[in-house]
């Protein structure tokens, strides 16, 4: 009798720890930039301390240029650049690069909220999902979170079921199953949140208008009727392939239409 | 023998240029001889170490030209254990005799590691000069001189002043090359270079009683930035000159020709370096009151409105150009500010100038283009703009306005695209912070790593490994559950019949054999029974746990002091000196007790 609380007490231990011991596996994996490259970009950092943009900006294209793997941090700073060289379009691009990589950055959201303040187009950027709502709820825990309550309800319905079948006493068998049963839509709502997220990255079809004013049409045609203009640093989400020159684009349901493929830049590099 | 000996020296010998390379010197490189009019350089190395608080030696007459010109670098030496940097700092003099003999040059000091280090003194002979030296003797300071002239010593704030920095040669010096300009740090002021489209020409000039030859080296606009006494600085000029032979550095009638018919053999270059004035200016603050929209511009302008569109649409950017054209600060000049109704949205202004620098003013225009973005339709008025300037020559502020204007704003196509009422304060608060500082690239990432890891193999093997370790652990534990339970059941399903085997050998010795060994085995077996039936271990025997336990399991009040009365009784017997109880009626107890657990004690789930 005892001892089989003492099993049931290492079990729920054991399963806790879980989600922990992934991260911890996971950390080794952790991608720094090489001392290469930090020494390079050192040299772009000083340039822009002393506000020759312009250069800086030169440094940093050759290091994005050098680097595989651009990080978020290079991203930001090359959108500083740009914001400093009131090159919106850019700005807005660079900073939507670097918020992809770490999303939950506090700094690279306030440059890119204020990089979007410059913009002329006031576009609500969660209608650019197919469920604004959804994706709202979803960001705004973010993918790191989801994840580990995702991995922890999963968790603890395993605990739910081995209380069920192993306890001794009555009320912990009802116990158990309770908290099985009450894992099931939390496992469901965070492995929902968690998909919606990574696809989002994993897939990600936003662009960024870098032209100063670029009219989207009915019709993948030069002379299709215009149904509305966007201008530098609004974002969209590509719908499609292209027919020629041109990309089938929303911003919201009902907001459909064609732009030119020049006008505009995609997240994903 | 003699092969060791000779290890031993050449090791101490690589040990001694070791120690040497590690030590600190300081030495002086220096000509034996130098003959007069001609340069001739001394240089102070100091090796090993950095320097400080060096000290130049003595020159006992000896012209300097130049120095200390200190140079530090760190060189890579090679020795037999390998490479080695070694700390080299040289202090170069370039100097110059003017008369021929002998000069004792004293010795220098530096500190170094914690030493102070002196060279040797040591002598020049200084020769005769060839006679060619003597003509660049033969150039005196009137001959020779450079002029910072500032149009006027004092000024208003942003009022322009012109420097001009001249150079003066009589006609007998023939100016070869410019080699190096120092320019004055023109602190207070900026500074805009007048850019002259013609050559650099030589001029002659009157000065006093005297023909100069002149040239314009450069020159800027000065706008004063702030009131109160100014300092310009010297500035100097290195050039190489050629000077003729036998010519008379005075302001001869024909000396325009003999500067320009030189012929080569006639001259010798000499080098030389000429240093300007420092100069005194006075700013003037400007008078007070100041209008209210006054931004320090100074001078005398204009504004025009290009004339502007009367409509506007939602959602597109509407633009509004003012130009301010004049003579005065033009590249300082601010934008007027502009009173926008609340639902424009303003954007950052598009300024752009052009300038034109002469040597009488400062002239151009400010294009300053406002950009806004209405976000509402409806009939608006925009306030005139207002710009005010300092007037030098009337010596008053001067304020120009445009016309109120008018502006009709109608629904654009994309008016149905926006997200309606941006928080105007959250805006204004982001502006206000502007960008963040950048980011350090350190541990900074380069993917999403949970993206990467969600649904990935390493996220189904976790799901996979959550379930079958589930099944595992309830499998493992009934298994478990299942063998403690047959433990206790097996002993306490035995008890009954082990304690019968017992009882047996007890009633074997019931009569006659030893009595001890009758109560020993009588009383061994109830206690294996009781122990075995109420699964407790030996160290769990004693009477308060068999009736705390035949309690649990259900047994009457009765049955238990039972029990417990006949292992007293037992007890007793076994110890007394003579038997109250036969031995047989102690084994009649024992067999009672037994069969009366057996019925009512049932193994219990």
């Amino acid at each position: 009798m005892r001892t089989n609380v003492f099993a049931c007490l290492i079990l729920a231990f054991v399963t806790f720890l879980l989600p922990f011991s992934l991260t911890a596996a996971d950390s080794p994996l952790k991608e720094v930039a090489s001392p290469m490259i930090v020494d390079g970009n050192a040299a772009a950092d000083s340039l822009y301390m002393r506000e020759d943009y312009a250069e800086a900006l030169a440094h940093y294209q050759i290091e994005l240029e050098n680097t595989q793997k651009p990080s978020a941090a290079l991203y930001n700073n090359m959108g500083c650049c740009y914001y400093r060289l009131y090159s919106v379009g850019e700005a807005v691009l660079f900073f939507e690069r670097a918020s992809r990589l770490s999303p939950k950055d506090a700094d690279i959201l306030h440059n890119l909220s204020l990089a979007r303040i410059k913009t002329f187009d006031r576009i609500d950027t969660d209608a650019l999902y197919p469920n604004p709502l959804w994706h709202h709820i979803a960001s705004f825990l973010g993918i790191k979170l989801s994840l580990t309550l995702a991995i922890t309800a999963t968790a603890f319905l395993c605990f739910g079921i081995i209380c069920f079948f192993l306890a001794r006493s009555r009320s912990w068998r009802r116990m158990g199953l309770y908290i099985a049963m009450g894992m099931i839509p939390f496992i469901v709502f965070f492995n929902l949140t968690t998909w919606h997220l990574s696809s989002a990255y994993m897939n990600n079809n936003m662009a960024i208008v870098m032209s100063e004013e670029s009219p989207v049409r009915q019709m993948p045609t030069g002379n299709a009727t215009i149904r509305y203009t966007l201008h530098e640093g609004a974002k969209l989400r590509i719908t499609g392939d292209a027919v020629g020159n041109w990309l089938p684009i929303t911003i919201g349901t009902g907001k459909e239409g064609w732009i030119s493929q020049g006008a505009i830049s995609r997240i994903v590099p | 023998m003699v092969m060791r000996r000779l290890f031993i020296t050449a090791s101490f010998l690589l040990a001694f240029c070791a120690t040497l390379l590690g030590q600190i010197s300081f030495t002086v490189k220096h000509e034996n001889t130098a003959s007069v009019g001609e340069s001739f350089q001394l240089v102070f190395e100091l090796k090993g170490e950095k320097g400080a608080d060096f000290v130049g030696p003595d020159l006992d007459g000896l012209e300097r030209l130049f120095g200390p010109a200190i140079d530090e670098n760190i060189g890579d030496v090679i020795t037999s254990e390998g490479s080695k940097y070694i700390q080299t700092t040289t202090y170069t003099y370039t100097l110059k005799a003017k008369k021929e003999g002998r000069y004792n040059v004293g010795a220098a000091t530096v500190s170094a590691g914690g030493k102070k280090l002196k060279t040797k003194p040591f002598t020049i002979r200084v020769l005769p000069a060839d006679k060619k030296s003597e003509w660049g003797d033969q150039i005196k300071a009137e001959d020779l001189y450079a002029k910072l002239i500032l149009s006027r010593s004092e000024a208003y704030e942003q009022e322009a002043i012109l420097a001009t920095l001249k150079l003066y040669a009589s006609p007998s010096v023939r100016i070869r090359e410019i080699k190096a300009l120092r320019l004055p740090d023109f602190e207070g002021f900026i500074a805009q270079e007048v850019v002259s489209s013609s050559v650099k020409q030589y001029q002659l000039e009157r000065v006093g009683n005297r023909n100069m030859q002149t040239v314009v080296i450069q020159q800027w606009m000065l706008l004063p930035q702030r009131a109160g006494s100014f300092k310009i600085p010297t500035a100097a000029i290195d050039f190489s000159l050629a000077v003729s032979r036998g010519s008379q550095p005075t302001g001869r009638g024909n000396s325009d020709d003999n500067f320009f018919n030189q012929k080569g053999a006639n001259y010798q270059v000499v080098e030389r370096t000429v240093e300007s004035k420092e100069m005194q200016v006075q700013v003037k603050s400007l008078p007070e009151p100041k209008p209210t929209d006054f931004r320090d511009a100074v001078g005398s302008y204009t504004m025009s409105l290009t004339p502007p569109s009367k409509t506007a649409q939602t959602g597109e950017p509407y633009r509004l150009t003012v130009t301010i054209a004049g003579v005065g600060n033009i590249k300082l000049l601010s934008a007027p500010t502009m009173v926008w109704p609340d639902s424009f949205e303003p954007y950052d202004n598009e300024e752009e100038s052009t300038i034109n620098v002469t040597a009488s003013e400062i002239s151009g225009e400010r294009k300053i283009t406002y950009l806004v973005v209405p976000r509402e339709k409806g009939d608006f008025q925009i306030p005139p703009i207002s710009f005010s300037y300092f007037d030098l020559k009337s010596g008053t502020y001067r304020t120009l306005k445009t016309k109120e204007l008018d502006i009709k704003v109608e629904k654009g196509a994309n008016s149905d695209l926006y997200v309606s009422g941006e928080d105007r304060e959250r805006v204004d608060r982001l502006l206000a912070e502007d960008l963040r500082p950048l980011l350090p690239y350190k541990n900074s990432p380069t993917r999403l790593r949970a993206a990467h890891f969600a649904f990935g193999l390493p996220y189904i093997l976790l799901c996979v490994f959550f379930a079958l370790a589930t099944v595992a652990v309830i499998l493992f534990g009934l298994r478990y559950e299942r063998q403690q339970a047959d433990v206790i059941n097996n002993r306490q399903r035995r008890a009954g019949r082990m304690a019968a085997k017992r009882l047996k050998q007890a009633y074997k010795l019931c009569d006659g054999g030893n009595p001890h060994d009758f109560y020993t085995e009588l009383i061994n077996a109830v206690w294996a029974y009781l122990g075995d039936k109420l699964y407790l271990s030996t160290s769990e025997l004693s009477r308060n746990n068999i009736a705390e336990k035949l309690d649990v399991y259900g047994a009457s009040e009765e049955l238990s002091r039972d029990v417990i009365s006949f292992l007293d009784e037992v007890e007793y017997a076994r110890y007394a000196p003579i038997a109250t109880t036969t031995r047989s009626d102690l084994y009649q107890q024992a067999k009672k007790v037994i069969i009366q657990m057996e019925n009512i004690v049932k193994v219990p789930l």
